[in-house]
């Protein structure tokens, strides 16, 4: 799950009309809804910081997703005040 | 469109409300049953379907809490079926708004006056309605407004309405026992300061300050002369949802742009200040007519610890995450 999401920030550009990306995204939560054993697992989260910051990714992610957009991932770093 | 009058605030009407959710919920449930015999194939979509829309009209009518719930399991559109992420997704926007007479003596519980006599002008018909509150345009020296008015009683049934949403969530989040009082306490500790005005007031200031030398994004400016802890004055910007514009939107290079102003905005938080805007939903983000990103709405602000980013990101790597060692380790640190 970490692994698929923080994916877009290891490259220079990202595509986020990339549906192989978001199918990706779907096939996991169908493995994690499905496979018992997963569940059970995933049931032990570890930090409780994990909540609002996965939730951030997923918001964010599938804003860009909507928007389809091709990002320069880095840009943010050019921006310091 | 329907108003309400009253929101159920006692703990007792609201428990009702729920139980009557949970009942049509079992009386969905046996219907399945009987669909399941005749044609399996769309009985559990058929399911999912009537159970959404009837746990949606159920919280619609609570507001607050509840709804906000409804709302971050929305937000995880891949785990839910997509029955259910349908209904929920409208509890973003359409929620049956206070009528008037109620805005007004809302108003004037809050601030001691009516709205009339702290604006040249307001229009108490409310533009939008969001989970915890409802959006008022107004203006004053002959700036154009918007107010958002938060929606009464909501901050005192928190904690009584997580206590009832809490079953239904452990069962869909599937959370374990033992760390489900970890998550709601943080649930809990967010919502009560989404409802404290003042703070979201002085968080947006930060926010705005922070990040208005980010390109294409920009940010209405608050007045905290005329917020208290349940309204908040900010400059009304003119612009469609995010969600309108994206359903017909073609040009590309606009998307590229917009998309680059939103991931910009959230790098620069996540790396740069440690500090997020945690429910980006896109009820809370517009586009104006000019083709800027516009952000709104900072009442749940997560701070990232130094002791949970390092390790995340650090995992993040991929060298590191294709190393068994370094991973374990890292993960035994979160």
């Amino acid at each position: 799950m970490l692994s698929l999401f923080t994916q877009p920030m290891h490259k220079e550009t990202f595509d986020f009309s990339d549906e192989a990306f978001f199918s990706k995204v779907a096939d996991l939560s169908e493995k994690y809804s499905k496979d018992t054993q997963l569940r059970k697992m995933n049931g032990n989260r570890g930090s409780k910081h994990f909540l609002y910051i996965n939730r951030t990714f997923f918001g964010l992610y599938n804003l860009m997703n909507d928007l389809g957009a091709k990002v320069l991932v880095n840009n943010y770093k050019t921006l310091k005040k | 469109m329907k108003t309400i009058d009253s929101i159920p605030t006692g703990k007792i009407s609201r428990a009702t409300r729920l139980v009557r959710t949970g009942v049509k919920v079992g009386i969905n449930q046996l219907k399945y049953y009987g669909d399941t015999l005749v044609d399996p194939q769309n009985a559990k979509e058929k399911l999912n379907q009537n159970n959404a829309s009837d746990i949606y009209d159920g919280l619609k009518n609570l507001k607050g809490s509840a709804l906000k719930v409804a709302q971050m399991l929305s937000m995880e559109k891949n785990i839910l079926p997509k029955a259910y992420v349908e209904q929920f997704s409208l509890a973003q926007f359409s929620v049956p708004p206070l009528s008037a007479p109620l805005v007004r003596k809302t108003f004037f519980k809050y601030f001691g006056k009516h709205p009339e006599d702290l604006f040249d002008t307001f229009n108490s018909k409310s533009i939008a309605a969001a989970s915890i509150g409802q959006v008022h345009q107004a203006s004053k020296d002959g700036k154009k407004l918007a107010i958002k008015i938060q929606y009464p009683g909501i901050a005192d049934s928190i904690s009584s309405d997580l206590a009832m949403v809490k079953p239904v969530a452990i069962k869909m989040f599937n959370i374990k026992g033992k760390d489900s009082d970890k998550y709601f306490e943080e649930v809990e500790q967010k919502l009560l300061e989404e409802t404290n005005y003042i703070l979201e007031v002085k968080q947006s200031q930060q926010m705005v300050a922070d990040c208005k030398h980010i390109e294409h994004l920009i940010f209405p400016d608050y007045y905290p002369n005329f917020s208290n802890h349940r309204i908040i004055a900010m400059d009304w910007i003119d612009g469609e949802h995010l969600s309108e514009f994206t359903k017909v939107n073609t040009n590309k290079v606009l998307s590229d742009k917009l998309g680059q102003a939103l991931w910009d905005f959230y790098m620069y938080q996540m790396h740069e200040l440690k500090r997020v805007h945690a429910d980006p939903h896109p009820g809370n983000f517009l586009v104006t007519p000019k083709g800027e990103l516009v952000a709104i709405d900072f009442g749940c602000i997560k701070v990232i610890p130094d002791s949970f980013y390092i390790p995340y990101f650090e995992l993040a790597i991929p060298e590191n995450i294709n190393n068994p060692e370094i991973f374990t380790k890292k993960l035994y640190e979160l």
